[in-house]
C-alpha cells in the first residue's frame, strides 16, 4: 500500500504547474491542494496543516518597488515566520532559494545586487540550519544551470504570474519531489564500485600498477576526481565496498604504489576475486549486515551490470562510462537513492564504527566465553525522551531496522515530532570501550501501548534490550501497559521478546500477531550503567 | 522550417493528457479552447507550447500576450486564430 502524503503549495506564483509530482513519487499517494496566490503570510499565520508544505516566493516580491534595506526586512519578517511556523508544526516545510539576475547597468550596481542575493538567501539558511523540519530547494541555481534566458521569461510573470519556462518548471518540480524523497524514504547505504576503468583508467591486470590512468591529466583525472566523489559519500555516511573481479596482489598494488584520493581503508568491505559480482554482492551485504536492496553497484562494464541485474534485481545499477566526463562525474549526484537533506552525527560515525565492529569481533574470539566478553565491553547506555534534536535519527532508524523490531512501523521525521508533541519517543545510545555506536534504538509508548521497539542490528548480541524495557517501564509507570508484536519476514528475531521478559500474551491472531500487557517487567540481568540525558 | 501548426498540435495533446477534454480531442479550424478549459489548462497549454516550439525553432518566444485571457478577444477562441497568432509571434 502507498504511503498517503498531503501536499499544502502557497506561493507568489501560480503554484499549479509546479506540483506535477505524482509521477516523481510513484510511491506515494498524493494528495494535493493549493493556496490562492500571494498566501504565504496567512499559510504561515494559520493553523499548520498537511504533511508537507511547499512555499514558493521569488526574488520579484522580495525585491518589489523595495530598497534593500526594505527587501532585507521583507527577507527577515518572512525568515521569522517560517521559522515560527515550523516550530509549531510536524511537517515538512519546503522553501527556496531566490534566484539572482544581476540586470543592473552599472558594474558595481551587479555586485550589490549580487551581495544582496545572498544576504536575502541567508535568511533562509538560518531557518533551515534552526529548524529540522525545513529543506530549501535552490530554485537559483536550477536558473543558474538553465541560464536566466532560457529559465525565466517575464512576459509569462506579468502576464500569467508564472516567471519559469517549462524546463525550468520541470526542474523545480523535480527538486521538489527529491526534497518529499529525502525525508521519506530511506537513503541507501552501500555504494560497491569495479576497480578496473572505474576507479581508474585501464587494466592492472594488463596495464600493471604504474600502467593505470588515475592522475592529474586526463583521462586520469576522471578517474581521480570519481574517488575524491566517492571520498565525500563516505564522509557523509555511506560505506563504500569494492567488487572486482582481479587478483588481490595487483589490486593492493595499486593502492600502495599510486598516490589516489581513495585507500584501500576507506572500503568497509573488499571482494577482490573472480567469482561473478552478484556473488560478491551478496557476500558484502552479509559482510555489512545490510540488506541487498540498500546496495547501488557502480561498473564500467555492461555485461557484469547485466549479471547483477539478472541475480539480484534488488541491487541498483549505474554504469561508470568515464569517457563521457560529465556523465561520469555527474552519475553520483543524479542517484537519488543517495542523496540526504544531512547526515545525522551516526551517518558520518558508520563507516569508523564498522572498523571498530571488527575490533570488537577480534576481542571476541580472544576473549573466551559470551559472558567474559560482554564483561570486557564495559557497555553504558544514554536513554533521552522525546529530544527533538534527534528525529532524523529516529525516523532513519525506523525505516531501515528489520531484524529486532517488534511491530517494523515506519515513520516519517514528521511522523516522529508528532509522537514527541503526544506521546513518549525514548532514544537510546550504546557506548563501549571501543567507541561510541551511536543512537541504536527507539521504542516509542503511546495511548499506553508499546508502538515502536526497536535496536540497530549492530547493536544485538550485547544483552541491552532488557534494560532498555526496564528502564522504560520505569519512566512510563503504566501498570497496564500493552505491547504487541508484528511478525514480518525478517523480524522473527523478536518473536518472543515480550514472552520472555515479563508480559502476558492476551492474544494471537491467525497471522502471528501478538498483544501482550505488563506483568511483572523483565527478569534481572546484566547491570548496564543507564544515563538519562536531556 | 518548423510546421508551428503540427507543434501546436502535439502541445494541445500533451496538455489534454492532463485536463482529459474531451472537446479538445478532434480540433477543428473552428473549435474553441478557450471555453473549453479552464485558465490553468491554459497556461499548461502555453507552456507546453513554448517549450515545443523552442525546440523546433531553436528560438524561445513568449505566447501570452495581453489578449490571451481576454473572454472576447483571446485567440484561443478559435483555433486557427490561435496558429495565426503563434506564427505571428514567431515572426511568420
Amino acid at each position: 500500500m502507498k504511503r498517503e502524503i498531503s501536499i499544502h503549495f502557497a506561493g507568489d506564483v501560480l503554484t499549479r504547474p509546479l506540483a506535477k509530482l505524482h509521477g516523481l513519487l510513484p510511491d506515494f499517494a498524493l494528495t494535493i491542494a493549493h493556496r490562492d496566490i500571494d498566501q504565504v503570510h496567512q499559510l504561515l499565520a494559520g493553523p499548520a496543516e498537511g504533511d508537507v508544505v511547499i512555499l514558493h516566493m521569488g526574488m520579484d516580491n522580495i525585491l518589489e518597488e523595495a530598497s534593500a534595506a526594505e527587501a532585507e526586512a521583507r527577507m527577515e519578517a518572512y525568515g521569522a515566520a517560517l521559522r515560527e511556523f515550523a516550530a509549531r508544526t510536524a511537517a515538512l516545510v519546503i522553501v527556496n532559494t531566490l534566484e539572482t539576475v544581476p540586470d543592473a547597468v552599472l558594474g558595481m550596481d551587479r555586485l550589490d545586487g549580487l551581495a544582496l542575493a545572498a544576504r536575502l538567501n541567508e535568511r533562509l539558511f538560518a531557518a533551515a540550519r534552526e529548524r529540522p523540519n525545513v529543506s530549501v530547494v535552490d530554485i537559483g541555481g536550477i536558473i543558474a544551470r538553465l541560464g536566466a534566458e532560457r529559465g525565466l521569461s517575464l512576459q509569462n510573470r506579468l502576464v500569467m504570474r508564472m516567471p519559469y519556462t517549462k524546463p525550468a518548471i520541470e526542474a523545480v518540480t523535480a527538486a521538489y519531489a527529491q526534497a518529499i524523497r529525502e525525508r521519506y524514504l530511506p537513503r541507501k547505504k552501500v555504494v560497491a564500485v569495479d576497480a578496473d576503468n572505474t576507479l581508474w583508467g585501464g587494466v592492472v591486470g594488463e596495464d600493471g600498477a604504474d600502467g593505470v590512468a588515475v592522475d592529474r591529466q586526463y583521462p586520469g583525472s576522471v578517474f581521480r576526481r570519481f574517488q575524491t566523489q566517492l571520498l565525500e559519500l563516505r564522509r557523509s555516511g555511506l560505506l563504500l565496498a569494492l567488487v572486482t573481479r582481479n587478483n588481490p596482489v595487483d589490486i593492493e598494488e595499486v593502492f600502495a604504489l599510486r598516490q589516489m584520493p581513495l585507500a584501500l581503508s576507506d572500503f568497509s568491505s573488499v571482494r577482490v576475486n573472480w567469482a561473478p559480482k552478484s556473488e560478491n554482492l551478496i557476500a558484502v551485504a552479509e559482510e555489512l549486515n545490510l540488506g541487498l536492496e540498500s546496495i547501488v553497484f557502480i561498473d564500467d562494464n555492461p555485461f557484469e551490470l547485466e549479471e547483477v541485474r539478472a541475480a539480484l534485481p534488488m541491487v541498483e545499477t549505474w554504469r561508470f562510462e568515464a569517457g563521457k566526463a560529465d556523465a561520469a562525474l555527474g552519475l553520483l549526484g543524479s542517484i537519488p537513492g543517495l542523496k540526504a537533506w544531512s547526515s545525522t552525527a551516526e551517518d558520518l560515525a558508520k563507516a569508523d564504527q564498522y572498523a571498530q565492529e571488527r575490533e570488537r569481533s577480534e576481542a571476541k574470539a580472544a576473549a573466551g566465553g559470551l559472558d567474559a566478553y560482554l564483561d570486557s565491553l564495559d557497555i553504558r547506555l544514554q536513554i533521552g525522551r522525546n529530544r527533538a534534536a534527534q528525529v532524523k535519527r529516529l525516523a532513519q532508524l525506523t525505516n531501515k531496522t528489520n531484524q529486532f523490531n517488534l511491530t517494523t512501523r515506519r515513520y516519517s521525521e514528521a511522523d516522529i515530532a508528532r509522537f514527541m508533541h503526544g506521546a513518549d519517543v525514548f532514544d537510546i545510545r550504546l557506548t563501549d570501550r571501543f567507541g561510541d555506536m551511536g543512537v541504536i534504538g527507539v521504542v516509542i509508548v503511546a495511548d499506553g501501548e508499546i508502538d515502536t521497539f526497536l535496536m540497530s542490528c549492530r547493536a544485538l548480541g550485547r544483552g541491552v534490550e532488557g534494560q532498555i524495557l526496564r528502564h522504560v517501564i520505569d519512566r512510563i509507570g503504566a501498570p497496564a501497559l500493552r505491547a504487541r508484536y508484528l511478525p514480518t519476514r525478517r523480524n522473527s528475531l523478536t518473536e518472543t521478546f515480550f514472552d520472555d521478559n515479563g508480559f502476558d500474551l492476551l492474544d494471537m491472531n491467525r497471522e502471528g500477531a501478538k498483544s501482550y500487557r505488563l506483568a511483572g517487567g523483565p527478569p534481572p540481568g546484566r547491570d548496564i550503567p543507564v544515563e538519562e540525558v536531556d | 522550417m518548423a510546421d508551428i501548426e503540427a507543434t501546436l498540435r502535439e502541445a494541445l495533446r500533451r496538455m489534454n493528457e492532463e485536463t482529459r477534454c474531451e472537446a479538445l480531442d478532434a480540433v477543428t479550424a473552428d473549435s474553441n479552447l478557450f471555453d473549453a478549459v479552464d485558465s490553468m489548462a491554459i497556461v499548461d497549454l502555453l507552456l507546453e507550447s513554448e517549450a515545443l516550439l523552442e525546440a523546433e525553432t531553436g528560438n524561445y518566444v513568449a505566447l501570452a500576450g495581453e489578449t490571451i485571457f481576454d473572454a472576447e478577444h483571446s485567440p484561443l477562441r478559435r483555433w486557427r486564430d490561435w496558429v495565426a497568432y503563434v506564427e505571428q509571434r514567431h515572426g511568420r
